[in-house]
This record gives structure tokens, C-alpha cells and sequence, in this order.
């Protein structure tokens, strides 16, 4: 045993290892939906900040929101797809756990744990990429104007990371019921 | 320590009438220390037996009692802890997982101990060391062969001390000098205290038990 990682990191952390496609895709969509996420406060700062005179820019709320609405539930889909692609290739390992005695819901904290580690990634990843971007694409649109910078805070930050959670929580939730229902005994026959 | 009594196993098809019955009114005591034999053709339910002991699956009818628990009265969950604390299951198509080390599959019902990381080091090692695998510690499953695979599954099934042990086919992919191997750490623990179930369709490996079950054909 060469290895000093705590146990409820072994099954996530050996996951990561050998899945790298799962890893990489939904690290990926994190990133590209906070990218967007942190681009489209950013620029909203900005640019409310240009029609400070003119009170309430709501149009610009409505696009703001709908693109990241969007994005947002793009990685939703590709992370629910992802753990249950995975949790259906694995149904077999599962069921070894539940016969070894590893409760559902442990079973289901493994799963959604080595969803979150690149999620959360992603996520992070994704808001630092977008405070560039933003800047790059103010200083396309301003024309000679001279905008505000864009500013991507804590609260953003907060809100991504609190947001990515949950979306890691919806995408777990079919792959769980799945987890829950499984009959051990036909799992490990390799029955369907 | 196992109390069966009047125990029924059907197993339903896709159709209602397709319904296969494996073990009928079946009864069943094991006492604490002993090394039964289950023998038997396929599909007269020596799998399901196992099964139904270790609390994988649920009689028709009838009880099932395992060290002074009526498995049928607990919940999955219980069924669960109960099992990560008195059942050591050895499976017959070995059933690794393929993405961990032969370590760290040995390790993994220690993960629901609580112990320490060095004495889980400790006792896996201990445990690799009686299946003669020390030196395959860091092999995945793909790299070993099925013999290798199967003495990882019973080195699973006995790192965490279990009082009761149940083994499907233990030998049934090794070579005569190591299934004698494993045969003699299996009677090694069964002096020890331990309650041992094997299923097996080898002679010589049913000699090696107390007590021989044999089951009849569906």
C-alpha cells in the first residue's frame, strides 16, 4: 500500500484515473457554462455602468440571464449524462460495494464526489477565464468609449461555486434512484 | 450461528408462467466454528443459498437467521452495516473492481471500519501475505490471471475478520498445489472460530469441510 489518501477518496480518485474522457467532459462544461456564467456578469456590470443615467437596463437582464440559463443547463445535461453513463457501465463495481456493505448512500456520495472534484474545477477554471474575455470583448464593443472594467466579485464567485453544486446534485439524483433500486444479487450475476 | 427453516426461493420470468423454483421449505443449521460443503448441479440453488445467507437477496418464504439476526426484518440499510460487520463474501467470477489495485481492493471493507490508514496498510498486507500475493499488491485486476483474481477475492473476504464466510467456488479457477493452499487457510480460520459456507462442485475441496450439504436438482 504505497497510497496515503483518505478511503472516501480511493473509489472518486481511482475514477478520475481510469475515466479521464468522464473527468475532462464535465471539467470541460463547467468551464465553458461559468465562462459564461462570469462573461455575461461582467459585461453587465459594464455596461449597466454605461447607462447609469438611464436607470434599469432590463433587456440586457433578460439576455444575461437567458445565455446563462442556457449554458447552465447544458452542463447540466452533459453531467447527468456523464454520471449515468458511468454509474450504468459500473453497476457491477457498485454491487460489489453494496455486497461488501457500502450503503447507498455512500455508494452515491462516491459518485457524485468524483463528478464534483472536475466540476468544481471547471467551474473555477471557467470564472477565471472569463474576466479576460470580457475585458477583450469590452475593448471590441467600446469603439473609442471608455467603459467601466468588468468585475467578477465574490459574490459571483460564491454564487458559481453554489450553483455548480447543485447542478452536480440534479445530475447525481437519476443515477441514485438507480443506486437504491439495484438488486445486488442480479447486478452481480450480470443479469441486466 | 445460520438457521434456515422453511426457506422458498422462486424466481419470476418475464411471463408469469415462467417461474423457476430453486429452493423449496428448505431447512438449514450451521453451528458457530463449523466448514460446510454445499454441493450440488447447476441451478439447484447453491448460488442463491449463499445469497440468501450473506443478505445479497430475500426468501419467498421462510427465515433466514444469522448470528442471532432475522435477516428478513431488516431494512437494506441494516442489511447493509450487518453485512460489512459479519459476512466475508468470496464470489465465483471473482467480482474485483477492475479500476483499483489488488490492495486496494482488499482494503475496501476496512473503508467502513473507521481504522486508521497504517493499520489498514497493515492488515491488507497481512491479508495479501496468506493468499500468497504480496508482490501483486499494485497489480489491477486486468493483470492478474484468474487464479491470482480469485485468491484477491478471498483475501477481500477475509481481511476484516468476518465471523461467517461465504465462498462460491473458491477453488474452482486455481491449481491443485494452491486451492490446497487455500483450503488449509480456510480449515486455519475455521479453528480460529470462523463459520465457513463454500459452494463448490470439487470433491476434494468438500473433503476439506466438517459437513457436506448436498442439493437436489431443480
Amino acid at each position: 500500500m504505497n497510497t496515503i489518501r483518505p478511503g472516501w477518496l480511493l473509489l472518486p480518485m481511482a475514477s478520475l484515473h481510469c475515466r479521464p474522457r468522464q473527468a475532462r467532459l464535465i471539467c470541460a462544461s463547467a468551464l465553458v457554462g461559468f465562462c459564461l456564467f462570469g462573461l455575461t456578469q461582467g459585461l453587465k456590470f459594464s455596461l449597466k455602468g454605461l447607462s447609469r443615467g438611464g436607470g434599469h437596463f432590463s433587456p440586457l437582464d433578460a439576455l444575461t440571464t437567458l445565455v446563462v440559463s442556457l449554458g447552465l443547463l447544458t452542463m447540466l445535461f452533459l453531467t447527468s449524462t456523464a454520471i449515468s453513463q458511468s454509474v450504468r457501465n459500473d453497476i457491477g463495481d457498485l454491487a460489489i460495494l453494496k455486497a461488501l456493505g457500502f450503503s447507498s448512500s455512500r455508494i452515491i456520495f462516491s459518485v457524485f464526489l468524483e463528478a464534483a472534484l472536475p466540476g468544481l474545477l471547471g467551474a473555477v477554471l471557467g470564472l477565471c477565464l472569463s474576466h479576460p474575455t470580457a475585458v477583450y470583448l469590452l475593448h471590441l464593443l467600446s469603439r473609442g468609449h471608455v467603459l467601466p472594467s468588468p468585475h467578477i466579485g465574490l459574490g459571483q464567485l460564491g454564487l458559481a461555486l453554489a450553483l455548480t453544486t447543485l447542478i452536480l446534485l440534479a445530475g447525481v439524483l437519476l443515477p441514485a434512484l438507480r443506486i437504491i433500486r439495484m438488486n445486488v444479487a442480479t447486478a452481480l450475476s450480470g443479469q441486466p | 450461528m445460520i438457521s434456515l427453516r422453511k426457506v422458498s426461493k422462486i424466481y419470476r420470468g418475464a411471463h408469469s408462467a415462467n417461474k423457476v423454483s430453486v429452493l423449496t421449505d428448505f431447512d438449514l443449521d450451521v453451528d458457530v466454528g463449523e466448514f460446510v460443503a454445499i454441493m450440488g448441479p447447476s441451478g439447484s440453488g447453491k448460488t442463491t443459498l449463499l445469497n440468501l445467507v450473506g443478505g445479497l437477496d430475500t426468501p419467498n418464504t421462510g427465515q433466514v437467521v444469522v448470528a442471532d439476526n432475522h435477516l428478513e426484518g431488516l431494512s437494506s440499510r441494516e442489511l447493509a452495516i450487518w453485512r460489512a460487520h459479519h459476512v466475508g463474501f468470496v464470489f465465483q467470477s471473482h467480482n474485483l473492481i477492475r479500476i483499483l489495485s489488488a490492495a486496494e481492493n482488499v482494503e475496501l471493507p476496512l473503508l467502513l471500519k473507521s481504522l486508521p490508514h497504517k493499520e489498514r496498510a497493515r492488515l491488507t498486507q497481512e491479508a495479501l501475505r496468506q493468499v500468497g500475493l504480496v508482490e501483486r499488491a499494485a497489480h489491477r485486476p486486468g493483470a492478474l490471471s484468474g487464479g491470482q483474481q480469485q485468491r484477491v477475492g478471498i483475501a477481500r473476504a477475509i481481511v476484516s475478520d468476518p465471523a461467517v464466510l461465504l465462498l462460491d467456488e473458491p477453488t474452482g479457477n486455481l491449481d491443485r498445489s494452491t486451492a490446497e493452499d487455500i483450503l488449509a487457510l480456510l480449515r486455519h480460520l475455521q479453528s480460529g472460530g470462523r463459520t465457513v459456507l463454500m459452494v463448490t462442485h470439487d470433491q476434494d475441496a468438500a473433503r476439506a469441510a466438517t459437513r457436506t450439504v448436498h442439493l437436489g436438482a431443480v
